[in-house]
This record gives C-alpha cells, structure tokens and sequence, in this order.
C-alpha cells in the first residue's frame, strides 16, 4: 500500500466516497471536490465499453480532449495519468477554444457559453462528448448527481450517430439512456 | 476314468476362467473410480472457472464506475450455488469492493492476489477485463467434495463391483458343478435305461421258460399215467386174445395193437417234449450225423429244394444219437413245408466259443452251433413266439401234430443245449441250436 501511485490514491479516495462518506452531511467545498474527482476518475474509464469506428486511429496515444475548464479538467491530467486503453495510453489534450477537435476521441466539454458551438462541431464526428450536469445542449455522456452518487445519462441516438457503439454493460448502469433510432423495444 | 479325468481338468478350468473375469471386473471398477476421481477434479475446476469468469464479464462496468449495489446485484445470486463459499470482486489496485463469505468458512483474503491454497477447497481468481484495460480481479472458493465423503462414495463403488465379482466367480462355479451334475445324471439315465431293456428281456426270457416249464410238467404227468393206462390196456388184449383164442393176424386185434402203439408213440414225443424221455446219450460228431442223415434228408425234400450243406464243425458233443436225427429231420421238414415253390435249404455247422460277458440263457463254454435255414414264407412275430409251444402248428388238419418243434426243443434243453428261432415274414427261418462241446477226455474215449 505504500507504493500505491498517484490514480490508486484518488480511487481510494472515491472508492472511500462512495463506500463511507454520503455527500449529504459533509462540508460543501468538499463535496464539490469530492465530486470533481471522481468525475475526473470516470471520464478515462468510459473508453473500454466504447467501440470506435474501426478507421479510426488504431495506434499512438489515446487522445482524450479537454475543451475549456472547470474542476474535473483540472483533475483529468492526474486521473488518466498511467491509464491505457487497448494497450494505447491516454493523452490529455486541453484544446483551445475553437481549436481543431481532429483526433479527439473523448472530448470532455467543461461547462461554458462555447459548449454549444463546441458540441455541434463534432456532432456527427466518432467522438465520445462527455458534459457535466444538464446543459443546453446535449453530449453523448452526461454526468448527474442522483441521490447523493455521481451517475450518468446515456444518450444512444448519439452515440450511434456519431458511429460509437456502447456496451450494453455501460447502458446498464446508466441513469438514463435516450435510446438510438435502432434501440427501439 | 478317462471321463473323471477329462471332467476334473474342465472343473479347474472353469473357475480360473471366472476369476479371472472377476479380477477384470475389479481391475476395471479401480479403472473407472480412478477416472472419475480426475473427471470429477477437472470437471469442478472448469465450472468453477467458467463462473468466476462469467462474473468477471458482468461486473466490468458496475466495478470500473465503483457502483456497489450493480456488482452486488451480480454477485448476490452466486449464494444460491451451495458449493461456492466465498465470492470477492477486487478493483485494479487490490482491496476487496464487494462479495460474501459463508458463515463458517473462512474470511475473504483481503487482496485477490494472495496465494492460497486449502484442503477441500478450489480457488479460483480470474480478472475482470474490458476491451483489453484490467479493471479488477474475481475470487472464487467454492467447497470441493470432502476427501471423507469421496473415499465413503469409492467404498460403496468397490463394494459394489466386489460383489459383483463374487457373482461372476459364484455363477462360474455353479454353472461347473451344474454341468457335472447334467453329465451325471445323463450318465445314470443311459444306464436306468439300459438296464430296463435288459431286464425286460430277461423277464421275457423268464416268462416264456416257465411256461414251457409248466406245460411240461402238465404234459409230462399226463404221458406218464397214460403210457402205464396203455400198457394195462395192451397187456390184457394180449391176454383176451390168448385166451378167446384169436389168431394174431386178426384185422381188429391187428387195429387195436397199432392204435396203441400210435398212441404210446405220441406219449413217448409228449415225454420227450417234457424233458423225461429216456435218453442213451453217446459222442456224437453232428457232422458225421449229418453225413449220415443225406439219403434220408434228400428222399424228404422236394426237387426243386437246392441243399447246400457248409459243415465246418470238428467238436464232439454227447447226446441221444436217435433223438437228434428226429430233430433234424423235423427242421428239414419244417423247411420244406415253408418252401412249397421250392428254395434253398443250408445245413451248417461250426465250432464256437461264448465268452463269460456274452453268456445269457447259456452257460460260458465251448458249442458246436448247428443253423438250419430255409428260403420259405418266414413266420411274423406272433407266430414265431408261439413256435416252441406244443400242439401249436400253422399247418392244416392232420398234417402236423404241434409237437415237432416243441419236441425238438424239449430234447435239446435235455442235452444242455439251446435252440433259437430267427424269422420274418418273406425273409425265410433260420433255427439256431447250439450243442455243448464235449472235453476233450470223452473225445479220446470214444476214439479208442
């Protein structure tokens, strides 16, 4: 235990979180940095139930994409640091505003007037969009607070229109999912 | 003795044969419990697998996203398989996140990568992987049945097949002792019937001597008094005649004599039948009576009978010359009568010899056997049994007395002799008689 790197410490720290300490009945500042960072703590985790398009880039980093700023982008660096998917390590990338999303794989959006615009540059692109709490505008994943855990909304359609395929395992344990055009019951 | 031993050697052979079998059929069911101890070792290890794996797979995302209700919702219905004790689903850095342990088993390790390894126990950890990104590890202990209660369950087996064996050995055995039991019984029903055949025969033989024997006895009293009531009657006709004075060449004196002597001729074949006939017996080749007897036997056959005479005897036998010349002539007669288109008549003789085992009705010694056959009508079997019976004839009225054969009969048994009728309708008669072979002394005897 002694040895345990950085990521270990901050799941630790969630896993003690969401295990223990109910966000009711603590100090404010700390349930805010307390959801923060396991926001931060998940956003790498989606990438093993999500299947790009298989032209997609296969080698190099992974690039998870950071446009503007808030708490979580702050973690991400430290969260993701370490973390591979299918063997490729995950690069965070803070995009400028209206920067090129171009080999974005996960974008995380931070909550701004430009979240809109940012979205709807890549609607369509094989980009995972991840936002924090209800916006205007929609991402493919959305983080919510439902009784006191840190959950998230699924939106299928899309995920699908973006040429993403989302396990069924992460469907699963959604908060809600907006099924896609071929999810129909 | 050679069928004891023969039996003794297959009576050995048959249980080795069934324990060997037996031997197979334990060496087998070791084979079997053997095998299925190692099926039941890799069988067990690959559910148990297959179920820490199948939690693997379903906890990926509710352990990435550290949702403990999900991973419970996985891990809850595993309680429900008896034989898993202890269920943990590790995340990636090591401490335990969700699971159960069975009350009474030991507790979860507190890491999935500490080495364990117990008695009665599988463990099993598999890790969970999503897309190639190791999200965590699953344990798995599931209760292996006890060492006890498996060498309890090969007990029972072994028993099983022991019993087994002891049966096959058993039936082995029984089907040997039975099959001796089968040939014994066979055996004492070939002798049962052999010797019931026997002694029907001999009851026969009994039957038909003292039958004769008692016609004889009858018959022979008869004679006797009738021959001393003739003498009475011939004694005073003599002597009416002497003193009426009557000329001896009177027809009816003449008449009265010749029914008497007729008749002391009949008592005297009615004797002879019974066996109390006055015999001077004397050394008699047959041969040479025969040779004697051919003018005689020729002028009583017809012309068209073809006499073929094989004497090969040389033995002397000691009877009643005259009384055997009867015999013979009766027989030729016989023949004849049998043959009234003609045939051919055999005169045969030879010197024989009856063994101890052979000897039936007749004492085990030397014969001369004397064979009279004929190519004639033949006699059925119910004529022929009567043949030998006095006053029983198949010829017509005032032809043939009945007595020829049973005369004949009669006086051969008198000289320790033995007479046999062989015959069948169309197939001839041929009568056998056979004449005990005098020693050699009363050969010389009459030789010098």
């Amino acid at each position: 235990m002694a040895i345990l790197s950085g990521w270990s410490r901050c799941a630790a720290r969630i896993a003690g979180f969401i295990l223990i300490v109910p966000l009711a009945g603590t100090a404010h500042a700390d349930n805010a940095a307390l959801e923060a960072a396991i926001k931060a703590a998940y956003v790498p985790k989606l990438a093993p139930f999500v299947t790009w398009p298989a032209q997609e880039k296969a080698d190099g980093a992974f690039d998870l994409c950071v446009s503007g700023s808030d708490e979580v982008t702050k973690l991400l660096p430290q969260s993701a640091a370490g973390q591979q998917v299918n063997g490729r390590a995950i690069q965070v990338r803070q995009l400028a505003d209206g920067a090129d999303t171009q080999g974005c794989q996960i974008l995380y959006v931070a909550n701004s007037p430009a979240t809109p615009q940012m979205l709807a540059a890549v609607r369509g692109k094989p980009v995972l969009t991840v936002i924090d709490g209800v916006q205007s505008a929609h991402g493919i994943v959305q983080f919510v607070v439902v009784q006191d855990h840190v959950r998230f909304n699924i939106d299928n359609g899309l995920a699908t229109a973006a040429g993403l395929a989302i396990s069924s395992k992460l469907l699963g344990l959604a908060n809600a999912v907006t099924p896609g055009p071929q999810d129909k019951p | 003795m050679i069928d004891d031993a023969t039996s003794f050697r297959v009576s050995r052979a048959i249980p080795w044969a069934a324990l060997v079998g037996a031997l197979l059929v334990l060496l087998a069911g070791i084979a079997i419990a053997l095998y299925e101890e190692q099926l039941y070792d890799t069988q067990k290890l690959r559910e148990t697998r297959e179920q820490a794996e199948i939690l693997a797979a379903s906890v990926t995302a509710a352990l990435s996203f550290h949702d403990r209700s999900a991973v419970d919702e996985y891990v809850e219905p595993m309680r429900v398989n008896p034989e898993i004790e202890a269920v943990g689903v590790y995340t990636n850095s090591g401490p335990l996140f969700a699971g159960f342990s069975r009350a009474g088993a030991p507790p979860l390790p507190v890491r999935a990568d500490v080495a364990e390894h117990e008695r009665d126990r599988l463990i099993v950890t598999v890790p969970v992987v999503q897309q190639a990104t190791s999200l965590g590890t699953v344990y798995l202990r599931a209760s292996v049945e006890p060492m006890q209660s498996r060498a309890l369950r090969y007990a029972v087996l072994t028993l099983l097949v022991a019993m087994a064996a002891i049966v096959i050995a058993g039936l082995g055995g029984a089907q040997m002792r039975l099959q001796r039991q089968s040939q014994r019984l066979e055996d004492a029903n070939a002798r049962l019937q052999s010797e019931m055949t026997q002694r029907a025969r001999a009851e026969d033989a009994l039957r038909q001597s003292q039958k004769m024997e008692a016609i004889g006895q009858l018959s022979g009293a008869i004679a006797h008094d009738f021959n001393n009531l003739l003498m009475i009657v011939k004694g005073n006709l003599h002597l009416l005649q002497r003193k009426l004075a009557i000329a001896d060449d009177d027809r009816h004196i003449a008449a009265a004599m010749e029914g008497i002597r007729r008749a002391a001729a009949l008592t005297q074949r009615i004797l002879a039948f019974s066996r109390k006939q006055d015999l001077s017996p004397t050394a008699v080749r047959i041969n040479g009576l025969i040779t004697g007897m051919d003018d005689l036997i020729r002028n009583s056959l017809r012309e068209n009978i073809e006499i073929v005479k094989n004497l090969k005897s040389s033995g002397w036998t000691v009877l009643d010359r005259n009384q055997m010349e009867n015999v013979i002539l009766n027989l030729v007669i016989n023949a004849r009568d049998a043959m009234p288109r003609g045939g051919r008549l055999v005169l045969a003789t030879e010197d024989v010899t009856i063994a101890a085992d052979e000897a039936g009705e007749l004492a085990a010694g030397d014969y001369v056997k004397l064979t009279v056959r004929d190519t004639g009508v033949g006699m059925a079997e119910e004529v022929r049994a009567k043949a030998l019976d006095p006053f029983f004839t198949t010829k017509p009225i005032g032809q043939g007395t009945g007595l020829g054969l049973s005369t004949s009969f009669g006086f051969i048994s008198q000289s320790r002799g033995h007479m046999e009728i062989d015959s069948a309708p169309g197939q001839g008669t041929t009568i056998v008689i056979l004449l005990p072979r005098a020693p050699s002394r009363e050969e010389d005897r009459e030789r010098a």
